[in-house]
């Protein structure tokens, strides 16, 4: 099925680590997909499904300034960039090879079982309804009138993510986001066209979740939302803000909203097929793998992208469990689960 | 007497270790992007050989991951504290499943794909680690940015050793990490569990690139 695809072959390199792409707009797109039902109905608005990640694969200039950085042969042994090295922790890492592995990682979902609950909900709406939709949708439509249908759609989200940028205090990228929003609006023939992102104005996507967490707030707890799919109690709240920040919100009649979400889902998820199937595919527990890629995809795009800094519950130091006798920790789990 | 005249003598010893011991244990940038790129090229090199047969390559493949990634420092970090409670048996199942893992996952891309090359890029250091850093490259792409994906490399006397790859903000090990915790909590904690399952997984070809 990849390989009918011109960028099959890169994505299958990148399928090297489960699919490079694929690990940063999944977690977006389950979410997103869905997003965009619900919200609609619930808010009577349109959807505040975010974008694909600025750092995703999909075909945006998200990353054009990466792409200029001289890569070739450079080590930057002379010049390794200061703020990154402020931001990496000590790790997990250290820890494993001293064979001291402190508490058991929480994976802080105290709400598991429901959640599962609804992750098969999804699963099942998924398989019946939303993929067949957006395969099909890939299948009729050309590639070039999706990108419009995606440009369009990312530059009516533009003042969410103006605001976002302001709220994160991001002057950079807040005037990014609107020169990109008044030259796509208006070259760009209301959106149609991403000229912006070829004048150096490279497309990003911000939310208030994101906004949430650079200011420190913690994730609260795992999520899995029906039909929006995995969130956070962060980011669910975030996604609320997200649709009454929105001018749209106000000014749009209901069925506009309607219809944007419904777009917005079928063209996110149009752009994972491959590569949910190959995630699912190769888990032993889907569940818990897209929870963790969930979790780090937001980690780094909080960080907007920047280099890892190590997940903090790798980084905690030997807790309690540590003065258990080695059986007792191989032996009894299940009161591990929530600590 | 004796003592005053050898304590000279010993700091000059304990000099010239520092000085031999440092920069050679010291993680070396260019050593390590020259160590990343050494690997792209052998990779190519063995591995899209169409002479050879596919169990030689196979072959090949395995040797070259053993020696190029730190395979039971990966194991141990994925198990986490399921790693201490594991007898040897099992841990030793659980890497031998885990390279066929590994190979029935990646061997395939590397030998259809030899013409796609990674760019070596930055290297980014980490935090009180100075053996440890994480060397930056991308995969370019047809159309569309490059993907970015850094290796954690470690060294160790001299040797070069890979521990984890990410993609675009995402760590592999850690989601393994993740991934196999909860499958070994949900069977009671027992490694051999997971085992059996991956064991399965790949009698099925679930890994393979299709």
């Amino acid at each position: 099925m990849t390989r009918q695809r011109p960028q099959a072959a890169d994505n299958q390199i990148v399928g090297f680590v489960f699919g490079g792409t694929v690990i940063s707009s999944v977690p977006q797109a389950l979410r997103s997909l869905l997003a965009c039902f619900v919200l609609t109905v619930a808010l009577g608005a349109c959807a505040t499904a975010p974008g694909p990640a600025g750092t995703g694969a999909s075909g945006s200039a998200a990353g054009a300034e990466v792409g200029n950085r001289q890569v070739v042969g450079e080590t930057a042994g002379e010049q390794p960039i200061p703020e990154q090295v402020a931001q990496a922790a000590p790790d997990d890492w250290a820890q494993s090879d001293a064979d001291d592995f402190g508490p058991e990682p929480d994976e802080n979902d105290p709400l598991e079982i429901p959640n599962r609950m609804f992750f098969a909900f999804n699963e099942a709406l998924d398989f019946a309804v939303i993929r067949p939709i957006a395969v099909t949708y890939r299948f009729i439509v050309p590639s070039g009138v999706r990108n419009s249908v995606r440009n369009f759609l990312r530059n009516l989200r533009s003042p969410v993510v103006l605001a976002n940028d302001l709220l994160q205090g991001d002057l950079e990228r807040a005037e990014t986001t609107a020169a990109r929003f008044f030259i796509n609006s208006t070259i760009g023939l209301l959106g149609l066209f991403d000229i912006a992102a070829d004048s150096g104005y490279p497309y990003h996507s911000e939310d208030f979740g994101q906004t949430l967490g650079t200011y420190g707030a913690g994730e609260g707890f795992y999520l899995v939302l029906p039909i929006f799919g995995p969130s956070s109690l962060r980011d669910a709240g975030g996604l609320v803000v997200d649709t009454l920040i929105d001018p749209l919100t106000y000014i749009a009649p209901e069925g506009v909203g309607i219809a944007r979400g419904v777009a917005t889902g079928v063209d996110l998820r149009s752009r994972t097929i491959d590569e949910l199937d190959e995630l699912k595919r190769d888990s032993l527990d889907f569940y818990a793998r897209i929870r963790s890629l969930y979790r780090q995809n937001r980690e780094s795009e909080i960080n907007n992208g920047a280099p890892p800094a190590d997940a903090p519950e790798f980084s905690e130091l030997p807790g309690i469990e540590e003065t258990l006798g080695v059986d007792e920790i191989g032996s009894d789990q299940s009161s591990a689960v929530v600590d | 007497m004796l003592a005053r005249t050898l304590m000279p003598l010993a700091a000059v010893v304990i000099a010239v270790f520092a000085l031999a011991a440092t920069p050679a244990s010291a993680f070396n940038n260019q050593q390590a992007a020259d160590f990343l790129g050494g690997l792209q090229e052998r990779a190519v090199a063995e591995l899209s050989d169409a002479s050879i047969s596919d169990s030689e390559k196979e072959e090949r493949f395995r040797r070259l991951f053993n020696q190029s990634f730190d395979v039971p420092a990966i194991g141990r970090f994925v198990l986490g504290r399921y790693w201490r409670g594991a007898s040897q048996e099992d841990r030793d199942a659980f890497l031998a499943v885990f390279e066929d893992v590994i190979v029935q996952r990646f061997l395939p891309l590397l030998t259809e794909n030899s013409d796609t090359r990674f760019e070596i890029g930055t290297v980014t250091p980490i935090k009180d680690r100075n053996n440890v850093a994480f060397v930056n490259s991308q995969i370019p792409r047809a159309e569309g940015e490059p993907y970015k994906v850094s290796w954690r490399i470690r060294e160790k006397e001299g040797q070069y050793k890979i521990l984890d790859i990410r993609a675009e903000g995402v760590s592999m090990a850690q989601t393994l990490r993740s991934e196999y915790g909860t499958v070994i909590r949900q069977n009671g904690g027992k490694l051999s569990a997971l085992t059996a399952a991956l064991r399965e997984k790949v009698s099925g070809g679930a890994f393979a690139p299709q």
